[in-house]
């Protein structure tokens, strides 16, 4: 059955417009004037004094990306007809890495300018792995004045979470992300407007970012649909970039609660010499009635997850257990020999108090063995 | 049930058929119906740092490779998996797959080192079997899809990037080449038609080279390689036995240009096979296994097709003879890649022409042809054996300088038990004789060398001029690195040529006066062989890390300024854990250590093939040490890769430093490292 499916799929293949669907050119005409080119701070130590910026009101707020470009007072923006115009922040969400910006001046105001819809975006699907996207961004400051912005087309090549995989992505953004196939994140493209085929908003283009994983620069942008969670004083709270739209200059940046204390609870195990940046972490030791020891974690085993996330070094393990206090439960995947172990280590608190420890330490966890 | 389910997804997929062109729901339903057999891959420990081989400019080009997931491609139902040899090229310790959430361990029986594959065996069985697309149905211009597994992890589908074929039969016929983004992000992952079939497993390849990260430099760059999956399965039975396949030579360098010249024989080497089949200098090939090759790229994109080991039937003509050889075994080039040696020892500081011979090894290969310490080599190169008619080689003449590197560049051109030809001088006479010596190996034990020999200048003060060091034990620092170091220099550092051990001391013996006691226990050899010790100093009571590389080579530069340091002898010395960090940058510092002298400590990733340029080694064990067994292997494995290696047993003591001559041992062997 799927195979006919297929083979029907493949006849039509060729041609590459639905009935009804229109032209990239028609897509991107009606497109590029709901971008902005922005010209701010910067210039300097290799960051762009230029980026870019979506309209999302008839009025002019345009959303962007909550970077450098923004923290100097003169911003300015290109419209798509040449127009220059100022602009002034209205609000900035580190946590979601969006800022939200205002054309115009008391004199200088808008009523009809080209704009996607935010409130319709939102509501839209996510697109999976294989859709067909288009960037609009002022990547590499190519445009000025009238000139369109630069169009790119690609594909989604995933969507998840960069963040939250220890020490692997150097992301202000902790939430799910767009991740595409075209060569999107240059310079002055951040804050630009990733679309469907057909134009509807997605997300925005977000900054240039080395990937830890594979050492290679990822693309990626922040969908409309944005969400974080965020540990403020009084518990856990949710934000979302409508929820900035909506409030406009009202808003106000998530409250955070201020980071605890690092200190790593106690398990007993004493790992091998934290020799090279890859170490990986083998048991040296288990000291006798540790929590280690009662789960039944053995000399020679080699940690290989912690709760599922996967530990390379010794380097990585340490960050990750500084995420544990005293009482968690922590499923550790172990190898011992040529079987993978499952145990449940429960940590005490760790003795001698709560002295501070470097959350990204160089020196390794208490050293077994050899003198 | 299954009847329902079908019925669903088409529901769904027609849903999507609505909103989407033909050609998005062709990828999607690809992506699906491949997924099951893209599995992911995590690793632990391993090195830093790959070397992605010689740069430009001769320096070691390095890649950080990154800790994420990699991705792999099942091919056969009794657990065999095939990936990227990239995503192991550092050498992980620990190998785990997984797949529908469960993870299993895995290790890596083989490798295709030509092509960038490695074949990955875990424990279970695998029914999801990819299918193959056959290269013959595939066609340049047709869309494909690359799938990885690194960003999505293995609950989520691949990661998606879609192209073309830009190209069949890239690499020398080993590669398809797309224009989707190929890189880290899917290396081990399938390049998949729309009909879900694999058309080939996504590797780094560069036509340039063939080391472990060969082709990065190119990764999302809209030129990106797989190797046909179909080519993959023909050799799969190979692979399944564990062996490694390399690439295949006949042991010839071919004349003229690559691009426009036909495949003409320059040299067939000494002992290889296509000089033990009779084939010579001037021998032009005309077909492999049966197809007709009219230039040299058509004959290496023929040759690619086989592997050490194979086989292979040749036409050559001699002349208008046609001369068919069949059944020709083809050898692996790390077979080939031992140095070959003279046996001689030149003088360190002699600034007449040519080289002083200082010392030959007695019964090696200079001393077999009659020469001995005193003479003088003028001019080399190596001796190639003409066909007969061939207009004469005109003799060998004394070019306007020649030196020690002159030297080393000939040699670097033959294999061990080929012939060179040396002009020389011999000691006290005024005319030349043009020698013929037949290489050897390095000398596996000490060479019976006197210090006092290798220079010709007595011990002297400084002259003016010279470089002026201080001398006996002197502290620096590197400022911008906020790390400190000592250093022993004995007297006529600044005027005469001096050589340089780097002690790493071992965790928590870095403090003054136990570099003193090191100091102590060396002086009298340090200035009988004419030895600068460079004592870094640790920045943490644990020991080394990888990062001290870059403070270590900045004092080794330092001490290259204050005294005459003669770059052939500069080691690497440490004991216990600093061993293993002198081991680390002995063979990562390329061309920097000409040896490396561990001490209680097993030397960890070593290289799989042999490196070029690399330093010697000395290892000392306990014979009580526990690591005594893991030392040796060590010393096997070093010697396999073609690296000489000393191995130096401490009777009734376990993982201890040496004693007082046990440093004299060490000296000697040191005193012989700048032999040829």
């Amino acid at each position: 059955m799927i195979l006919r499916f297929l083979s029907l799929v493949l006849v039509v293949g060729v041609v590459s417009n639905l009935p009804g669907q229109e032209s990239l050119s028609q897509v991107f005409n009606k497109t590029y004037p709901k971008l902005v080119k922005l010209y701010g701070a910067g210039g300097i130590r290799g960051l762009a004094g230029y980026g870019t910026g979506v309209v999302i009101s008839a009025d002019g707020l345009v959303l962007t990306v909550n970077n450098h470009l923004i923290e100097g007072g003169d911003l300015v923006a290109h419209l798509h007809d040449g127009t220059r115009v100022p602009v002034k922040v209205l609000a900035r969400e580190p946590e979601l890495d969006t800022a939200l910006l205002k054309l115009g001046s008391a004199k200088q105001t808008f009523d009809d300018l080209p704009f996607f819809d935010i409130e319709e975006a939102y509501k839209k699907p996510i697109l999976g792995p294989g859709a067909a996207v288009l960037a609009f961004s002022n990547a590499f400051q190519i445009a000025t004045r009238e000139e369109p912005v630069t169009i790119m087309q690609g594909n989604i090549a995933s969507f998840g979470r960069l963040y939250g995989r220890i020490g692997i992505f150097d992301i202000p953004f902790s939430g799910n992300v767009y991740v595409v196939d075209a060569i999107t994140n240059n310079p002055g493209a951040a804050g630009g407007a990733l679309t469907d085929r057909n134009g509807q908003l997605l997300g925005f283009v977000g900054r240039e970012v080395r990937n830890e994983l594979t050492n290679t620069w990822v693309n990626y942008a922040i969908p409309v649909q944005a969400q974080v969670d965020v540990r403020g004083p009084n518990g856990m709270s949710r934000i979302g970039i409508l929820e900035m739209v909506r409030k406009k200059e009202s808003y106000r940046p998530a409250p955070k609660a201020d980071k605890p204390v690092d200190v790593e609870p106690y398990t007993g195990i004493l790992l091998v010499s934290n020799l090279i940046d890859r170490t990986p972490p083998f048991i040296e030791e288990v000291i006798p009635g540790s929590p280690a020891a009662i789960a039944g974690i053995k000399a020679d085993d080699l940690i290989v997850y912690v709760d599922g996330i996967p530990v390379p070094s010794i380097n990585t393990l340490r960050e990750l257990m500084f995420r544990y206090k005293a009482g968690d439960k922590i499923r550790l995947d172990v190898r011992r020999r040529d079987q993978l172990v499952g145990v449940d280590l429960i940590p005490l608190k760790a003795p001698g108090g709560s002295k501070p420890v470097s959350p990204l330490p160089i020196s390794p966890l208490p050293t077994g063995g050899r003198p | 049930m299954i009847c329902s389910s079908v019925t669903l997804t088409i529901t769904f997929f027609i849903g999507e058929l609505l909103a989407q062109s033909p050609l998005q729901n062709a990828i999607q339903v690809a992506v699906k119906r491949v997924a099951p057999s893209v599995v992911t891959i995590e690793t632990s420990g391993g090195s830093e740092v790959i070397s992605l081989g010689r740069g430009p400019r001769d320096q070691d080009k390095l890649l950080r490779k990154g800790v994420g997931a990699t991705t792999g491609v099942i091919v056969h139902p009794d657990g065999w998996i095939l990936s990227s040899a990239f995503n192991f090229a550092n050498k992980p310790t620990s190998i785990i797959v997984s797949i529908n959430q469960t993870k299993h361990i895995a290790r890596i029986v083989a490798t295709d080192t030509t092509r960038s594959i490695a074949l990955l065996k875990i424990p279970i069985a695998t029914p999801q079997v990819a299918e193959v697309a056959p290269i013959s149905q595939l066609q340049t211009g047709q869309t494909v899809i690359a799938l990885g597994r690194t960003l999505s992890g293995a609950e989520a589908p691949p990661s998606v990037s879609v192209g073309i074929i830009s190209a069949l039969n890239r690499i020398q016929g080993k590669a398809i080449q797309t224009d989707a983004k190929i890189s880290p992000i899917n290396y081990g992952g399938p390049l998949v038609d729309l009909s879900g079939r694999v058309a080939g497993i996504l590797v780094p390849l560069s036509p340039q080279g063939e080391g472990d990260g060969a082709g990065i430099e190119w990764y999302d760059s809209g030129i990106g390689f797989s190797v046909p999956l179909e080519h993959c399965l023909k050799n799969l039975p190979k692979l399944m036995e564990g062996k490694d396949l390399k690439r295949g030579m006949l042991g010839i360098l071919l004349k003229g240009d690559p691009l426009m010249d036909p495949p003409e024989v320059g040299t067939a080497q000494t002992g290889l096979p296509a000089q033990k089949a009779g084939m010579q200098t001037g021998d032009r090939i005309v077909s492999v296994g049966g197809i007709a090759v009219d230039n040299q790229t058509q004959f290496q994109r023929e040759m690619s097709k086989y592997y050490a080991g194979d086989k292979v039937s040749l036409v050559y003509k001699r002349g208008d003879k046609v001369v068919p050889v069949d059944g020709l075994e083809l050898i692996s080039p790390s077979n080939s890649k031992e140095q070959a040696q003279l046996g001689i020892y030149p003088i360190r500081d002699d600034e007449g022409k040519g080289i002083l011979i200082r010392h030959v090894n007695p019964k090696g290969p200079a001393d077999l042809a009659g020469l001995a310490s005193g003479d003088r080599i003028l001019a080399a190169r190596p001796f190639v054996v003409l066909p007969a008619g061939s207009p004469a080689i005109p003799a060998l003449k004394p070019p306007p300088k020649f030196g020690r590197a002159d030297l080393v560049q000939s040699m670097e051109r033959i294999l061990p038990g080929m012939e060179m030809e040396l002009l020389v001088q011999k000691n006290g006479q005024m005319s030349s004789k043009t020698f013929k010596v037949k290489s050897g190996l390095a000398l596996e034990g000490l060479a019976d060398l006197n210090p006092a020999t290798a220079t010709n200048r007595p011990l002297q003060g400084d002259r003016p001029g010279d470089k002026k060091p201080q001398t006996g034990l002197i502290s620096g620092t590197n400022n911008a690195q906020d790390r400190s170091w000592k250093a022993f220099l004995p007297k006529g550092a600044g005027r005469e040529v001096h050589g340089i051990v780097v002690w790493f001391h071992p965790p928590g013996r870095g403090r003054d006066n136990d570099l003193e006691e090191i100091v102590n226990l060396w002086e009298n050899e340090l200035n009988r062989h004419r030895l600068v010790l460079l004592m870094p100093q640790s920045h943490v009571e644990t020991g080394w890390n990888v990062s001290d590389a870059s403070f270590i080579n900045e004092t080794v530069k330092a001490i290259q300024e204050l005294a005459n340091i003669d770059p052939n002898r500069i080691v690497a010395h440490g004991f216990a854990q600093g061993g293993q960090m002198a081991g680390y940058l002995g063979l990562t510092q390329k061309g920097l250590y000409k040896g490396v002298a561990a001490v209680g400590a097993i030397p960890s990733n070593l290289p799989r093939e042999s490196p070029d340029n690399g330093p010697k080694f000395f290892l000392s064990t306990g014979d009580r040490d526990p690591q005594m067994e893991a030392i040796k292997t060590s010393q096997k494995t070093l010697r396999g890769l073609g690296i000489p290696c000393f191995l130096h047993i401490i009777p009734q003591s376990g993982q201890q430093y040496l004693d007082l001559g046990g440093i004299e041992t060490l000296n000697r062997w040191i005193e012989g490292l700048d032999g040829l």
